[in-house]
C-alpha cells in the first residue's frame, strides 16, 4: 500500500512546481490522475501542418514586448553537430531520430495551435515545456528559446503573446525541418 | 588498460536492466537511444508513471536503474518516488528535467529524504556523458551487490 503523499498535478512550470514540491515532503495523499493531452497520431513527413486560417499573426521577428527574441545574423536555425554528438556520429540513429523529432514537434505545433483556440494556456505551456526540451536535444536553439518565452507567457498568463508565439514557433519549427531533413538528404515536402 | 576499462564498463553495463520514463514521446526515444548506444541491453520504457509502475510491478526482471522526467503530466515524477519509496526500491534513480536546477535539486533531496539511491539528476537537453556517469554509479552497485551475492 502506497504512504500517504501528495501528487503535483500538471504543472510544468517552475513556479506551479516549486511550491507543491516543498510541500510533497510531508503533505497528504493526493493522486492527479487529470488529463492527459490526447496523442496526436498526424505529423507525417509529407506536409507543414499550419494552415493560414487557422493560426493568429506572428510575433515579428526581431523583438516585441513579450515576444520573439531579435533574430541577428548568428541566429542558427539548426546545428546538426548537436545530434550527432549525441550518438556519436551514428547516420541510422541521426536518421531515426531526427525524423521522430519531425513528426513529434508537427504533431505538438497542432496541439498548441487547437489549445490556443481553446484558450488552453496551461496546455500550450506543456507542450511548450515538451518542445522546448526536443529542440535543444537535436540542436535548434531558435525553436528551443521561442518555447522556453512561451512557456514562461503562459506561467505568466500573458495571453496576448501566447497566440502569436506559437505561430512563430510553428514557423521556426518548420525551418527545423526543412534543413533537418536537407541533412539526412531528404526533399522536405 | 584503457582499453580493458572501458570493455569492462559496457559489459557491466550490458548486465543492467534501466526503465525510461518520459511522456514525451522524442525524449523516451533520444534517452532509448541513448542508453543503448552506451551498451545497456534491456531497455525497457513507459509513457508515464502509473506505466512504469505497472511494468515494475508485473515483471520478475531486476531493474537497476529508473529514468525518468521529472515534469510528466499525470502523475507527476516526485510522486512516483514515494511509490517507489514504498515500494522499496532498491536500484538507482535518474532525474531529469527541462526545468530549473532549483528543482532538480529539490527532487533530489526529496528523493533521498524518501531513501531512495538517486544516481544522479539531469538537466535537459540530457548529455551522454552525463548519463555514462550514472550508469557506472549503477554498475558498481550492480557489481558490489553481485560480489556481495
Amino acid at each position: 500500500m502506497a504512504p500517504a503523499g501528495s501528487a503535483i498535478g500538471a504543472g510544468v512550470g517552475l513556479d506551479a512546481v516549486l511550491p507543491s514540491l516543498r510541500a510533497v515532503r510531508s503533505s497528504t495523499h493526493h493522486r492527479d490522475t487529470d488529463h492527459r493531452p490526447p496523442i496526436c497520431e498526424r505529423g507525417s513527413l509529407d506536409g507543414p501542418i499550419v494552415t493560414a486560417d487557422s493560426i493568429p499573426e506572428p510575433v515579428a521577428e526581431g523583438g516585441r514586448p513579450g515576444g520573439a527574441q531579435n533574430l541577428g545574423p548568428d541566429y542558427v536555425v539548426f546545428d546538426p553537430s548537436v545530434l550527432a554528438g549525441l550518438v556519436n556520429g551514428d547516420q541510422e540513429k541521426i536518421a531515426r531520430l531526427g525524423r521522430k523529432f519531425i513528426d513529434t514537434t508537427r504533431a505538438s505545433v497542432e496541439q498548441m495551435l487547437e489549445a490556443v483556440r481553446e484558450g488552453d494556456h496551461e496546455r500550450v505551456g506543456r507542450l511548450a515545456h515538451s518542445l522546448k526540451s526536443a529542440a535543444a536535444t537535436v540542436g535548434a536553439p531558435g525553436l528551443a528559446s521561442a518555447n522556453e518565452e512561451l512557456e514562461a507567457a503562459c506561467e505568466r498568463g500573458e495571453a496576448d503573446v501566447v497566440g502569436p508565439l506559437v505561430t512563430t514557433i510553428a514557423a521556426r519549427a518548420e525551418s527545423v525541418a526543412r534543413e533537418l531533413l536537407g541533412t539526412l538528404g531528404e526533399k522536405p515536402w | 588498460m584503457v582499453i580493458d576499462e572501458a570493455a569492462g564498463r559496457e559489459h557491466e553495463f550490458a548486465r543492467l536492466g534501466v526503465l525510461v520514463v518520459d511522456d514525451d514521446e522524442f525524449m523516451l526515444e533520444v534517452v532509448r537511444e541513448l542508453l543503448t548506444g552506451l551498451g545497456v541491453s534491456e531497455v525497457r520504457s513507459a509513457s508515464d508513471a502509473e506505466n512504469a509502475l505497472a511494468l515494475i510491478d508485473s515483471t520478475t526482471e531486476s531493474t537497476d536503474v529508473i529514468v525518468f522526467d521529472l515534469n510528466m503530466y499525470g502523475m507527476h515524477g516526485t510522486e512516483l518516488m514515494r511509490q517507489l519509496a514504498s515500494r522499496h526500491f532498491a536500484g538507482g534513480i535518474v532525474l531529469m528535467s527541462g526545468s530549473s536546477e532549483q528543482l532538480l535539486t529539490l527532487a533530489v533531496e526529496l528523493g533521498r529524504d524518501l531513501g531512495l539511491r538517486v544516481l544522479a539528476s539531469l538537466r535537459k537537453p540530457v548529455e551522454l556523458a552525463q548519463l555514462r556517469t550514472a550508469l557506472e554509479s549503477a554498475a558498481a552497485d550492480r557489481h558490489l551487490r553481485g560480489s556481495n551475492g
